[in-house]
């Protein structure tokens, strides 16, 4: 038995999401990023006064704000090149057959229309810079919850609650790719769950970018309301181009008092992606956030869902699994604040590489005087599947208050060859061991999504980890 | 003249808002060598050699602060084993703007303990930089014992490389002053060297500890083990960096890193950051990290037998100084720092 022989692992079969056509009646803004452009996408949208003075404010702030001195290189983005907005040549509508064929096939092809039918409750399905879908169950529409497009709500009756919330949380002066998104945001969803309410399946907003050379900057904002449950599914994809794509989503979480939102994604860019997406959430007393995170597509990540829990005995758990292969360079991880008494956090995330890939876990997890009798639990592992990746760990933890509990643990190693050794000896050939044991590493993910996800990430992982015995 | 350098840099940056990335320090004037009482045991030579051209822990700027000084070199002599300690100590002058730098050089088969008893006036600035080459099948135990007065600011930093075999013991006791800045980089260049940290602090009042310890692991089967224990109270500050880096090629190494933290005050602040950087397949490294107040469970233990909660918690904060003092190979030094068993009386 050639027992010193590595595992090839293939490239990934991206066929199932890297599929696209030439959208050539689809409206664009010139590259680059200009106070026109801007002013542009402002009037594209209709936007209230506020919105527009907030963009151009956002833009400034763009403008003075340096690049992150730390993390992966972005060198190859150039925002001289990227297109900002992109309109498909089509309305929002509430029936799939009422979208242009083209786009409705995109998404049959990725399974959205089907999911809808059997598991969700309602869905949103952005194309490039615009919702082109977007329909809720009328059971879920009558128990009083608001799911609509964020430029509909912008004007309709929930316009004073988009204004008090709108990158309240992740402001502008955040990062430079905040104000980014500030500056040139569209699409994306609102959702409303009043107190109270617990709403049974998920809902869903799917993110598809389909233009060469271009961005999407969706906004999704969340608000659940005292009592009240939901579970929030992201999913997003592209198909690969040779030109630099970005991704400058931002999601912001409010969850009340005693509510829980559950907030899962599985994020899948093709791998010319730039996906520096912004992510965050405010926790009041006795609520609970839930972030389930499988990362696997985009060139590039930074990538880190920050929970601030803000009220006595509020919670956050994060679990994630990400997977850098050959030209991925995933910087993840997540940021927790603890500013009120008796909060806990609990972090367990996986990180694989391979071929190349580079994996990052970053985290931060801070607890101010405001929050004594608090705890927080961090685990993170890591595999390395060769000798031409790499994977690093950086968690930072801020301790400011004596009376807290504060534990994290590590662990950096490969597949050990025990466990291959005992799974061949059960006559399962290596490269299944391996898979299996890839996939069982990643088992916190998988075991917190729906069956009908878990089974769409264990298909990403078995095609990652498909290969032979070289 | 006054200038600011940037010293204990995180191996890979992190967000800036956390300020970790690394260290602020500012020193008035170039530094003047302290008077260093030195006891060189037998086997050792003391001699004028150039500096050892190894990265430290607080890095090159303040190498580059320190160039000028004249470095101070210990050998041992091929084939020895010293019976007793290389002892170096000082205590600082008031107002004191020091820089030493010490270079120790281990031939193969060789075996030494150096101990270093810094203590100083209340005021002033020291900078002490460690430079060593351990050779093959050689080994250093490097005791160092920082206890600089309340308003001094003292930097310690320690740059080594260990080949083939050869293994450093390092051990840290840090109490006191006001600002201590420790950097410390070994780079693990020989197949089996091994690097064992040994740290324990205790800050009160105003003091502020910035620590950076990096294993760097190139060579194969490579070893480390980091582990860090303190108390901080009343307003310390306490900023621990530790560094595990697997270079591709370390097949075989192990890296272990653990931080016990008891925080005794609610305006202390403790920050930490353990990395593992990982570029080689065949490695393993662990960390982890606890941090927080006395076990609730050992503190009722405790009264029920009669104890008071405040002697509970100074018998359980020496326990953590203590339980490092104790590693310290060197009886002399045991004795000045560890409490008499009259004093428990």
């Amino acid at each position: 038995m050639a027992t010193e022989d590595k595992t090839y692992v293939e490239d990934i079969d991206r066929s199932l999401y890297d599929f696209r056509f030439e959208n050539k009646d689809a409206y664009k803004v010139d590259e680059g990023l200009t106070p026109e452009i801007v002013k542009t996408i402002s009037d594209e949208k209709k936007d209230p006064a506020w919105m527009r003075e907030f963009r151009l404010h956002s833009l400034d702030i763009y403008n003075q704000t340096q690049m992150p001195d730390w993390g992966p290189s972005i060198e190859g983005l150039n925002m001289n090149n990227i297109v900002t907005y992109v309109r498909p040549n089509t309305k929002m509508h509430a029936d799939w057959e009422e979208v242009p064929e083209e786009i409705k096939d995109t998404f049959e092809k990725l399974g959205i229309p089907q999911a809808e039918r059997e598991s969700l409750a309602g869905v949103g399905a952005q194309f490039d810079s615009e919702l082109v879908y977007h329909n809720v169950k009328e059971e879920v529409a009558a128990q009083g919850i608001i799911y609509t497009d964020l430029e509909s709500a912008l004007h309709g009756p929930y316009a004073d609650m988009i204004h008090d919330h709108f990158m309240k949380l992740v402001p502008p002066t955040d990062h430079k790719f905040a104000a980014l998104h500030g500056a040139v945001w569209s699409g994306g969803s609102f959702v409303y769950v009043p107190p109270g309410v617990s709403v049974e399946i998920p809902l869903q907003s799917y993110f598809r970018l389909n233009a060469p050379g271009a961005g999407q900057f969706e906004h999704t904002l969340i608000i659940v309301d005292e009592g009240a449950y939901l579970h929030f599914i992201e999913g997003c994809s592209a198909p690969k181009y040779n030109v630099a794509n970005l991704h400058a989503g931002c999601v912001e979480l409010f969850v009340g008092k005693n509510a829980t939102l559950r907030y899962s994604t599985i994020e899948n860019w093709s791998k010319n992606m730039y996906n520096l997406n912004t992510k965050r959430a405010r926790v009041e007393e006795g609520g609970k956030v839930e972030w389930v995170s499988g990362s696997f597509g985009s060139h590039v990540s930074y990538l880190y869902p920050m929970s601030v829990l803000a009220g006595k005995g509020s919670r956050s758990e994060f679990t994630s699994v990400t997977f850098a292969g050959k030209g991925q360079n995933l910087d993840t991880g997540c940021k927790v604040v603890h500013n009120a008494p008796q909060t806990s956090s609990v972090v367990n995330t996986r990180s694989i590489s391979k071929s190349g890939g580079i994996s990052t876990f970053r985290s931060s997890v801070v607890v101010t005087k405001n929050a004594p009798e608090s705890k927080s639990a961090v685990s993170c592992q890591s595999l390395m599947l060769d000798t031409i990746s790499r994977s690093d760990t950086i968690p930072a933890m801020d301790i400011r208050t004596s009376k807290a509990d504060i534990g994290h643990e590590a662990r950096i190693g490969r597949i050990s060859d025990d466990a291959i050794f005992y799974l061949m000896s059960r006559g399962i050939a290596e490269d299944d061991a391996r898979a299996m044991i890839v996939s069982g590493f990643a088992d916190n993910v998988g075991k917190e999504l729906p069956l009908e996800y878990a089974i769409e990430m264990n298909n990403l992982i078995r095609l990652e980890m498909k290969g032979a015995i070289g | 003249m006054e200038r600011t350098m940037k010293i204990n840099h995180l191996p890979a940056y992190t967000y800036g808002w956390l300020h970790l990335n690394n260290a602020d320090l500012t020193v008035k004037d170039a530094p003047v060598p302290a008077d260093l009482k030195v006891e060189v045991p037998v086997h050792v030579v003391a001699n004028e050699s150039a500096r050892i051209a190894v990265p430290t822990g607080a890095g090159d700027a303040l190498t580059d602060y320190l160039k000028d000084v004249p470095v101070l070199s210990y050998d041992v002599l091929a084939g020895s084993i010293p019976a007793k300690p290389l002892r170096i100590r000082t205590d600082y002058a008031k107002d004191a703007q020091a820089g030493n730098v010490i270079s120790l050089h281990l031939n193969a088969g060789t075996s030494l303990v150096a101990v270093m008893d810094l203590t100083s006036e209340a005021t002033g600035f020291a900078a002490l930089q460690t430079l060593f080459e351990l050779e093959e099948d050689s080994h250093l135990t490097l005791v160092q014992i920082l206890r600089p007065g309340e308003q001094f600011t003292l930097v310690n930093d320690i740059g080594g490389r260990v080949k083939d075999r050869a293994d450093v013991h390092i051990i840290h006791v840090m109490l006191g002053g006001k600002e201590v800045y420790q950097g410390c980089r070994v780079n693990l260049e020989g197949r089996h060297s091994d690097l064992k940290t040994d740290i324990g602090y205790r800050l009160q009042g105003e003091s502020k500890l910035d620590m950076n310890y990096y294993a760097y692991h190139t060579g194969k089967k490579t070893s480390c083990e980091i582990q860090a224990d303190g108390v901080l109270a009343d307003h310390a500050k306490k900023v621990f960096r530790g560094t595990i880096d697997f270079i591709n090629g370390c097949a075989g190494s192990v890296g272990d890193e653990r931080e016990d933290v008891l925080l005794l005050s609610d305006d202390v602040v403790n920050q930490t950051i353990p990395l593992i950087l990982c570029a080689e397949e065949d490695v393993e490294g662990n960390h982890g990290a606890t941090i927080g107040r006395l076990d609730e469970d050992a503190l009722f233990y405790a009264e029920s037998r009669g104890m008071d909660e405040a002697s509970v918690i100074e018998m359980m904060a020496s326990a953590r100084i203590d339980a490092v003092i104790k590693k310290i190979p060197d009886e002399t030094t045991r004795t000045l720092l560890l409490p008499k068993e009259d004093d428990h009386d």
